[in-house]
């Protein structure tokens, strides 16, 4: 579905030169839940945007379905590969309410027909658990978690077929986080979906994903199937890693390399 | 603990929003108390009114349409009745806050360093080079290995990580008397939130700081707090120290809670019954002290 080759990319901050991406190649496959995880800073954003196009790369290429990707994105190309944003409350436009948020991708893709938008919005949020008089009200009157899932359901309202997820539970408590995620599933396997889901919970991708990356420092540190990364890692960085995470239960911990 | 180290006591706090649809009630007569140097996690429900606590404690909120009841009492002195020009003492000096959205919390539109530069000098008289080296010193504690980079950034040129050290550092760069931090590691990769939830402990056992934590995650409630106060739909549903509450979990909210949680040793995303009874309508408990 997606081809990632040789990818790299770098920032120059006042005579600092940041390797944001080396070398990167990748595959996902259409209907994979793919993982990115990795260390704070080592270019998973970067990543998403060169994927989206908002960045364009040094050197590389991105394929979607055998088709190069540029910069310059036509409509249906934008409507298939959709994004939420890491800080949903500071990408969220402020002056719009939450309906003029959502029914825009709607107008935009002419995704239902225009006197049935009021409707549209209110099945998106219902997906993630809002309630329709959340239309009328403005970003900064939503608490972190609510925003967070405005944000998915604006990007679940385009219909798209490649999803990419930044953080896109971090806001949530585990009981909303589980009902989306469960949601994002049923959709995922209704609609045949492909998943890049970027975390920093482990536990989450341990659960979710079918592939995982292991990014370090602008470099792939491994990468293969979820179940074979967990129970084997290979490298370092990936063991200290799965050492490091929170655990609620003394058996999860024994369960650690 | 004596009494007399108590830092901070929120008694029946109310709050409501006006709207246009009518009165909205957030906080329903909450109650908190945090002692000096103790570390405390506020867990709950998206939504239930964790980081408008924090607003109402910092006095960050005034709008025409805010309604408030009861007192936050920090150092026997009532938050609720002071002046917005005392607030700015203790903003920054005595209290200061990690914001639950790191980009958002920053000012877009100066350096890092400069945005450094005005919290240390608010505490004292520092000059621009003292200021970027102590900087640097303290985002080191939080791995970033080139601190000077980081500091000559705009926001928007740090990754999500990045933004919310650089928050974290500010936070703590004053030794505040009480630290509040709103979902202070949700960027983080779990190595470096282990290290950043280390330097608050440090904090707590150097300068006595006191710590309100509030997460959405078990395993760092599980890792970093002493005493946990459950919070759903603006009531505080249960509270108790870390293993009563993790062990003996005394409310079906906070039962529902720790079974949601995808575990390490799991395959599937657990699945919440939605047959659940209203938890709000379920007295609170409190575990014996
Ligand atoms: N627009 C930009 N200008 C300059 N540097 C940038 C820019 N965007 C990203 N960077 C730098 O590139 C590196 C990778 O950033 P990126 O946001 O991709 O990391 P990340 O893996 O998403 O980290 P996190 O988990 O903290 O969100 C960082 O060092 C960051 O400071
Ligand atoms: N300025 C405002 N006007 C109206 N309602 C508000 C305002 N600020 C917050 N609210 C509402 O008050 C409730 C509590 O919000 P708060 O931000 O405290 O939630 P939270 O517990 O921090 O949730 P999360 O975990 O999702 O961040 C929410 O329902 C929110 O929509
Ligand atoms: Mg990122
Ligand atoms: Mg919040």
């Amino acid at each position: 579905m997606i081809k990632i080759r040789d990818i790299s990319k770098q920032f120059t901050i006042k005579n600092n030169i940041v390797k944001a991406l080396s070398n990167i190649n990748l595959e996902i496959l259409e209907r994979d839940c793919f993982a990115i995880v990795g260390e704070s800073g080592s270019g998973k954003t970067t990543l998403a945007n060169i994927i989206l196009g908002i960045y364009q790369q040094d050197q590389g290429e991105v394929l979607f379905e055998k088709e190069k990707l540029t910069k310059k994105r036509n409509l249906q190309l934008r409507k298939l590969i959709q994004f939420v944003q890491q800080n949903p409350m500071s990408t969220l436009n402020p002056k719009k309410t939450i309906y003029s948020t959502i029914a825009l991708p709607l107008k935009i893709h002419k995704i239902v027909e225009d006197n049935k938008y009021k409707e549209k919005v209110e099945e998106l949020l219902s997906f993630v658990g809002l309630e329709s008089n959340f239309m009328d009200r403005y970003p900064d009157t939503l608490s972190g978690g609510q925003k967070q899932r405005v944000a998915i359901a604006r990007a679940l309202a385009t219909e798209p077929k490649v999803l990419i997820l930044d953080e896109p539970t971090s806001a949530l408590d585990v009981i909303v986080q589980s009902k989306v995620l469960n949601l994002l599933l049923d959709i995922k396997k209704k609609f045949d979906l492909t998943y890049i889901f970027i975390t920093h919970d482990l536990s989450v991708v341990k659960n979710i994903a079918n592939k995982v990356v292991v990014m370090n420092k602008g470099k792939i540190e491994e990468k293969g199937e979820t179940i074979e990364i967990f129970q084997n890692p290979k490298s370092e960085y990936t063991k200290t890693l799965i050492r490091a995470i929170p655990t609620v239960t003394d058996e999860e911990d024994a369960t650690k390399p | 603990m004596l009494m007399s180290d108590k830092l901070l006591s929120i008694k029946d706090l109310e709050l409501s929003f006006k709207m246009y649809e009518g009165t909205l009630n957030v906080l329903k007569k909450i109650s908190l108390d945090l002692h000096k140097g103790e570390k405390v996690a506020l867990v709950g429900e998206s939504g239930s009114g964790k980081s408008v606590t924090t607003k109402l404690i910092l006095g960050l909120l005034n709008q025409r349409n805010v309604i408030k009841k009861g007192n936050i009492f920090f150092n026997s002195r009532n938050l609720l009745d002071i002046s917005q020009s005392e607030f700015k003492k203790l903003r920054g000096n005595n209290i200061s806050i990690i914001f639950q959205d790191p980009i958002a919390a920053l000012n877009p539109v100066f350096k890092i360093k400069q945005q450094f530069y005005e919290v240390l000098s608010n505490k004292k008289k520092i000059s621009k080079r003292e200021s970027i080296e102590l900087a640097s010193k303290a985002l080191l504690n939080v791995s970033i290995s080139d601190p000077v980079r980081v500091l000559e950034s705009y926001p928007f040129q740090l990754s999500g990580g990045m933004a919310q050290r650089v928050v974290i550092t500010m936070a703590m760069i004053n030794n505040p008397d009480l630290l509040l931090a709103d979902e202070p590691s949700t960027a983080l990769d779990v190595t470096v939130q282990n290290q950043a939830l280390d330097l608050m402990d440090d904090l707590t056992k150097v300068t006595n700081t006191a710590v309100l934590l509030i997460t959405h995650n078990m395993g760092v409630v599980r890792r970093f707090a002493e005493k946990v106060y459950v919070i759903y739909r603006g009531v505080i549903v249960e509270e108790g120290t870390k293993s009563q509450v993790f062990k003996n979990p005394g409310h079906p909210y906070t039962e529902a809670l720790l079974q949601s949680i995808p575990k390490l040793n799991g395959t599937s995303i657990p699945i919440h019954n939605d047959n659940a009874p209203n938890y709000a309508e379920i007295p609170k408990f409190t575990h014996p002290k």
